[in-house]
């Protein structure tokens, strides 16, 4: 086990792991305005590599240009289903919520499933062959990508929940939804926008990865269970938390794959999760539980 | 679970003694199928095998109110315990049955101390659970001693009864048709006892429960190793029945899904409920996948189109309507 | 029951009256009657599981073109003649690379009346459905499946054609050791690196097992999920070892994957060997990856390139499919050949007679670099072996032993140092 192995797993799961912060930016941001625990989020997420997928393969665009018509279309599929699946039962015990999300999930995979069969894509693009090498350590481009998109997009969303008014609106509706409503924000509204920016969050993650993670109806499941570990690890509703999470998600995991044999490695963000939920449910960064 | 009035509907008993009576008529009928209708009988089976787990999962999650996302868990301790026990140690599935149900009810009740104790709800405990699955799953992955990713391939022995080994579907038919029965009435009667209204009291609300002196920790722990040992049941005859038990079919997440869907379905927190729900959702995903041919998984997509059409109108599942049914009939005002 | 002209979808009263109408008839016909009972079926029904969906489709689309290809030679050829000409008919199902599907698919072609199975690509799915199989009584010729085990459990119903991973894995170590005598390289260390399914390892447990009589020795197995979309970690492992040859086995989809990686991280080595490689032995390999792929060796079954047979198989599957036959694609393409010229002996579609029928299997005739096609008492082709290939000018050339090869080796590999 020679140092430069060793390093060059660090910066690997340092990349990835900027993608689950985006990834986990995007869970928190449901999370953390509406309650609502959005077990489709991962679904979302192959849907943005779809798009990728299929933008990349009938029209010829440039993936990353692609990345302008994930954003509107996902943004527009998490309002629909927010408008039209979850507005419904916002009052209703979160199990149920809970599953629906999880139907929603099982619905969109599976309707990939159908249209586009189960089969690994892999795009083939130019950028996939283009390594950076200092001695004896490899990086891939693409992967520097992918973290240099999530990164854009992280500070973009931070900048939106800050400076705009949208932004005001959405914190003001999270954090006291009745105050909110009283000086008449329309707080339906703002759900139905912000799960349509944590969609799209989700949507810009599945086109930065799709140069070069293979594209398949599941590949969601991976991502989903690993955003939820980071957002409860940074805290749920915490911005702050899900980003360093995400990073120390994306390391732990590699560190894991260098020590433990191959089918094992996700088992270090299980294990934190588990510890997390019993020790410090609040997470690193939360505040309120 | 509903909010509201409705919710005195399903405190105490779902079934009353004479509606008992017409589904262990139902049962009795059951007993001639496979000499009228054989070529149903393997998806009679798998309907049977899933209402006993989904069953599980309502003591756990319909009566005691602590959904699980990760009931695959149990599933997968049944299975690999009896299948680990015959291949490694000869010991016959019959015994193995009872040793994989009080194994799996001491993990259930271990992952309980630690979610009940830290006070984990609602979609936290859904989590854990899932948790918990995973890890089972990629310990079962990565470990040469029980299978690997390859699995356990059970050897063919033929029709050896003593070994849980039958030629013909017909024992496997009648083993899940009566342990289904048996999950029915060990639920039936307990909706009655003390300790179901115990379960349900800490469902609807946990701090007026302790408030009454309703130890709701312990009565969980107790619902989570009931819980626990009928879906390991399930998971040991399904393994003797395929003969071949992996990882993912067992631990996987959407084994975890495909049992709880049943009771949700179904009915939440009644003792029909998980029998209806697989009634309807096993045929279904036999049908459609063969209607749908090219790719079989695609059934999932109805999975998931019914599971949020129940939610939002149906949240007590399809008992809310047969007990809606029921009520209108004998005049009664809900 | 073997009886195949039964329909599906018969109910059980109007095949009782059938047996009592057919019974009466034989009580008082007499002699001349059994000849019309057993009429000889137009049509015999031959089934395939392959993974036709899901993470193997390629592979499992190819296996099956494969062998409707063969069903439709030996029909235009004129059937099988000792059944007055009946034709073979094609059954197919897919195992969606699920063993638990396969259970399903086997029950389902067993049901529709199918005389014998062929599949199924993965040794975990062929283990599962050769047991169903045996179970059932229905006879099951392997297509592709390299684990031992599959023709290990003493079953009467199973057969394989193709080399079982004892062979194959010693086939490969051997040839590499005579190239490595050959070319005086001194190379001694072997990483290893495999699928976790039994496909894998069993390959990379027999290699470990057999390098040291051949005076090498594997020093690192690291195993990866061939559903994994990353294997950087994994080659990485490979390649902190340090070994003087790097072994892969590996599907098609999975083994493009790892190579490519292994590339993008500057993997040295005197040689990438594979052992029953699913993409280093395959012409879409070359297509998808380029140039880097010149000189990868594999240790792999083969049909013979010297043969005229062969010759006349590959170019029919292209004329067809407008691209080359696979290697394994050549085992789907022999199994109904296997199966025809058994039930040419055995006379009859009776599924019993044809297994012992194919049990007593010796065709000298085929595509293969072996003697004949005998079974052993477990099912398993006596005489089958691997060769090794290497990709040289963009081509798969058979390069070792002496007596198959159509170019010299060049080993060690310049552009992996």
């Amino acid at each position: 086990m020679n140092t430069s192995f060793i390093f060059q797993s660090l910066i690997n799961g340092l990349l990835i792991g900027g993608v689950y912060s985006l990834v986990a930016i995007g869970l928190n941001m449901i999370f953390g305005v509406m309650k609502i625990v959005n077990f489709a989020h991962g679904s979302l997420m192959m849907v943005g590599m779809y798009v990728c997928y299929w933008a990349v393969r009938l029209a010829g665009i440039d993936p990353y240009l692609s990345i302008l018509l994930t954003v509107p279309l996902l943004f527009v599929l998490g309002a629909v289903l927010q408008r039209f699946l979850i507005n419904p039962i916002i009052n209703a015990p979160e199990h149920n919520q809970l599953l629906l999300t999880l139907g929603v999930s099982l619905f969109l995979e599976n309707l990939a499933v159908f249209l586009w069969s189960p089969d690994y894509r892999v795009l083939q693009t130019g950028y996939a062959q283009i390594n950076f090498y200092f001695g004896d350590i490899s990086i891939s481009l693409v992967r520097v990508l992918a973290f240099l998109i999530s990164m854009v997009g992280t500070v973009l969303l931070y900048l939106l929940l800050t400076k705009s008014d949208l932004g005001k609106a959405i914190r003001a509706a999270s954090e006291q939804p009745v105050g909110a409503m009283i000086v008449g924000i329309n707080v339906r509204r703002i759900y139905v926008a912000s799960f349509g920016i944590g969609a799209a969050c989700a949507g810009v993650a599945g086109a930065a990865v799709a140069p070069f993670f293979p594209v398949y109806p599941t590949v969601g499941g991976l991502f989903v269970i690993t955003a939820f570990v980071v957002v409860v690890l940074g805290g749920m509703g915490s911005f702050i938390g899900a980003f360093f999470g995400g990073l120390i998600i994306g390391v732990a995991e590699s560190m894991g794959a260098v020590f433990l044999p191959a089918a094992m490695k996700s088992l270090v963000s299980f294990v934190i999760f588990i510890l997390i939920l019993l020790f410090k449910p609040s997470g690193l960064f939360g505040g309120k539980s | 679970m509903s909010a509201g009035a409705d919710k005195k509907r399903y405190l105490g008993r779902s079934l009353g003694p004479r509606a008992w009576m017409c589904v262990l008529s139902g049962v009795v009928v059951l007993h001639f199928l496979p000499w009228f209708w054989p070529s149903v009988i393997h998806t009679m089976i798998m309907i049977f095998l899933f209402a006993i787990m989904g069953q599980g999962w309502n003591v756990l999650s319909g009566y005691a109110g602590q959904f699980s996302f990760g009931h695959s868990l149990f599933f997968g301790m049944g299975a690999y315990t009896s299948s680990l026990l015959y291949i490694k140690g000869g010991l016959t599935p019959w015994l193995g049955l009872p040793v994989a149900m009080a194994l799996s009810a001491l993990v259930g009740v271990f992952v309980g101390f630690l979610s009940f104790r830290y006070e984990l709800k609602g979609p936290f405990f859904a989590l854990i659970m899932l948790a918990f699955a995973e890890i089972f799953h990629i310990i079962a992955m990565g470990w040469e001693w029980v299978g690997g990713a390859r699995g356990i391939l059970i050897p063919l022995q033929g029709d050896v009864w003593t070994l849980m080994q039958f030629t013909s579907k017909r024992p496997f038919y009648f083993l899940s048709l009566w342990l289904t029965v048996g999950s029915l009435y060990l639920v039936w009667k307990m909706e009655g006892t003390r300790m179901g209204l115990y379960f349900q009291a800490a469902r609807e609300d946990q701090d007026a429960a302790e408030a009454l002196g309703v130890n709701s920790f312990r009565y969980r722990q107790i619902a989570m190793a009931i819980s626990a040992a009928m879906t390991a049941a399930g998971g040991t005859v399904y393994a003797q029945y395929l003969l071949y038990i992996d990882p993912d079919t067992t631990f996987g997440v959407l084994n975890s899904v495909e049992i709880m869907l049943r009771p949700i379905i179904g009915g939440p927190g009644t003792v029909l409920g998980p029998l209806l729900g697989s009634l309807v959702l096993t045929p279904l995903s036999e049908v459609t996948r063969i209607a749908l041919q090219a790719y079989s998984g695609a059934y999932l997509m109805f999975y998931g189109a019914i599971l949020v059409a129940v939610i939002i109108f149906l949240p007590d599942g399809l008992m809310g309507l047969v007990q809606g049914a029921a009520n209108r009939l004998r005049g009664r005002k809900s | 029951m073997s009886d195949v002209t039964r329909k599906t979808g018969q109910t059980r009263r109007e095949f009782l009256k059938t047996v009592a109408v057919a019974g009466g008839a034989v009580a008082v016909g007499g002699l001349g009657f059994p000849a019309v009972l057993r009429a000889n079926p137009k049509e015999i029904l031959i089934g395939q599981i392959h993974p036709l969906s899901g993470f193997l489709a390629f592979d499992g689309q190819e296996l099956s073109d494969g062998f409707k290809l063969a069903v439709d030679e030996i029909n235009a050829a004129g059937g099988i003649k000792s059944l007055d000409g009946a034709k073979l008919k094609v059954l197919t199902g897919d195992s969606e690379g699920k063993p638990q599907v396969a259970i399903r698919e086997v029950e389902r072609l067993y049901e529709a009346g199918a005389v014998a199975i062929v599949g199924c690509y993965q040794s975990a799915v062929t283990l599962v459905a050769t047991q169903i199989a045996e179970k059932l009584k229905v006879p099951f010729v392997v297509s592709v499946a390299v684990a031992d085990s599959v023709t290990e459990r003493g079953f009467k119903y199973t057969f394989r054609v193709q080399p079982n991973a004892l062979q194959m894995s010693r086939d490969t170590v051997r040839y590499l050791s005579e190239l490595i005598k050959a070319s005086k390289s001194g190379a001694q260390t072997i990483a290893y690196l495999h699928d976790d399914t039994d496909f894998g390892s069993s390959l990379s447990s027999h290699v470990t097992k057999f390098a040291p009589e051949y005076g090498l020795k594997v020093i690192e197995d690291v195993p990866y999920s061939p559903r994994a979309a990353d294997v950087t970690t994994e080659v990485g492992k490979i390649k902190a070892a340090g070994a003087d040859i790097v072994m892969d086995t590996g599907y098609f989809g999975d083994g493009v994957r790892v190579y490519k990686t292994m590339r993008d991280v500057r993997l040295k080595a005197q040689a990438i060997v594979g052992c029953g490689n699913g993409a280093f032995s395959h012409p879409k390999f070359i297509e998808e990856l380029g140039g880097i792929t010149e000189n990868i060796l594999d240790g792999n079954y083969k049909a013979n390139p010297l043969s005229a047979m062969t010759k006349k198989a590959f170019q029919h599957y292209k004329e067809v499919y407008g691209r080359e036959m696979g290697a394994s694609t050549v085992f789907a393409y022999i199994a109904p050949y296997v199966i025809a010229d058994a039930l040419e002996r055995a006379g009859t579609a009776d599924r019993a007679a044809l297994r012992d029928a194919l049990a007593n299997t010796n065709i000298t005739e085929h595509i293969l670099p072996q003697g004949p096609i005998v079974f052993d008492e477990n099912g398993q082709n006596k005489n089958a072996s691997a060769a090794m290939m290497q990709i040289q000018g963009g081509e798969i050339k058979v390069v070792w032993p002496k007596e198959y090869a159509e170019a010299g080796p060049v080993f060690p590999v310049p552009e992996l140092a």
